[in-house]
């Protein structure tokens, strides 16, 4: 049959366009390892750049000063442990402690 | 991506950052709620291509007329196979001549759709042809039938072929649905 004027032809797409829908039924996922597997087999590798390494921030310490501390095992062994907990160098371990203890930039406790 | 933020009306959403890691859930995420969802990657091989083609319910394969281009694209129906027999299902797919003249079709253009059809390779009977229309889109940011026919060369014989390749492209996946 002709469709000189195209109505029939636009109809036809028109209906085969409702014909596609949202998918309603749950898909399965398919295995990724496999996929992935054989895809770099054939070439197909990964081309994301790995996710950058965080640096360390480095704190601005200024000047320094030596401080050699004589003192019972026990307490020694408290502070290195403490220190390898927190993952602090052992200044910053001191530091922190007397920022726990409250002691001002001037030496003083607050309370 | 960049081309949403232009002045385009068009209701098309235009997902960017997607990676090898989001690729699948995106698709399964927006097919829930779309009619179409195009997934267009980089023309390289790589792991997000084959991801998106694990879950793709129809792979278009743009090539242009050149023995690069065919060999690429051959690297892509081979993974097609492969994954095919991984996830048990069938991929449909079609190869898509792209930029190709719309006065004449090059030896090599005859030459590579001849090996297709001796491979039983499907491809699309209708060619996205090189029209400068295709590249305002992206310099104006806008949808085909939203560019200027004053400002652009062209213009009316592009929106036929497009539209031509689109109601192929319907055609096409509406019977690969029908067949699933």
């Amino acid at each position: 049959m002709s469709d000189p004027f195209g109505f029939a032809t636009a109809n036809r797409v028109a209906a085969k366009i409702a014909e596609i829908r949202p998918e309603t039924e749950k898909t399965t996922e398919p295995s990724l390892a496999a996929i992935d597997k054989a895809a770099d087999q054939l070439g197909f590798r990964s081309r994301e750049a790995e996710e950058a390494k965080v640096m360390r921030r480095r704190r601005e310490v200024g000047a320094g000063a030596q401080l050699n501390v004589k003192c019972p095992i026990p307490v020694y062994n408290r502070f290195i442990r403490f220190c390898d907990q927190e993952r602090l160098p052992y200044w910053e371990g001191i530091e922190k402690l007397l920022d726990l203890a409250e002691v001002s930039q001037t030496g003083e406790r607050k309370r | 991506m960049d081309w949403k933020t232009g002045p385009s009306t068009s209701t098309m959403r235009v997902i960017g950052d997607v990676t090898e890691s989001t690729v699948i859930s995106v698709i399964q995420k927006e097919a829930k709620t779309r009619q179409f969802v195009i997934v267009d990657l980089e023309g390289t091989a790589s792991r997000l291509v084959s991801r998106a083609i694990a879950r793709a319910s129809l792979v278009l394969i743009p090539l242009q007329g050149s023995a690069v281009d065919a060999r690429q694209a051959s690297r892509a129906v081979g993974l097609i196979r492969e994954e095919e027999e991984l996830i048990e299902r069938k991929i449909p797919f079609r190869l898509v001549f792209t930029r190709t003249s719309a006065a004449i079709q090059s030896r090599i253009d005859r030459k590579i759709a001849a090996s297709l059809q001796a491979a039983s390779i499907p491809a699309l009977a209708t060619h996205l042809h090189e029209r400068s229309a295709y590249k305002a889109m992206f310099v104006d940011k806008l949808a085909l039938d939203e560019l200027d026919p004053a400002a652009v060369n062209g213009l009316d014989a592009a929106r036929e072929n497009a539209m031509k390749l689109a109601l192929e492209l319907v055609s096409v996946a509406a019977d690969v649905k029908e067949a699933a």
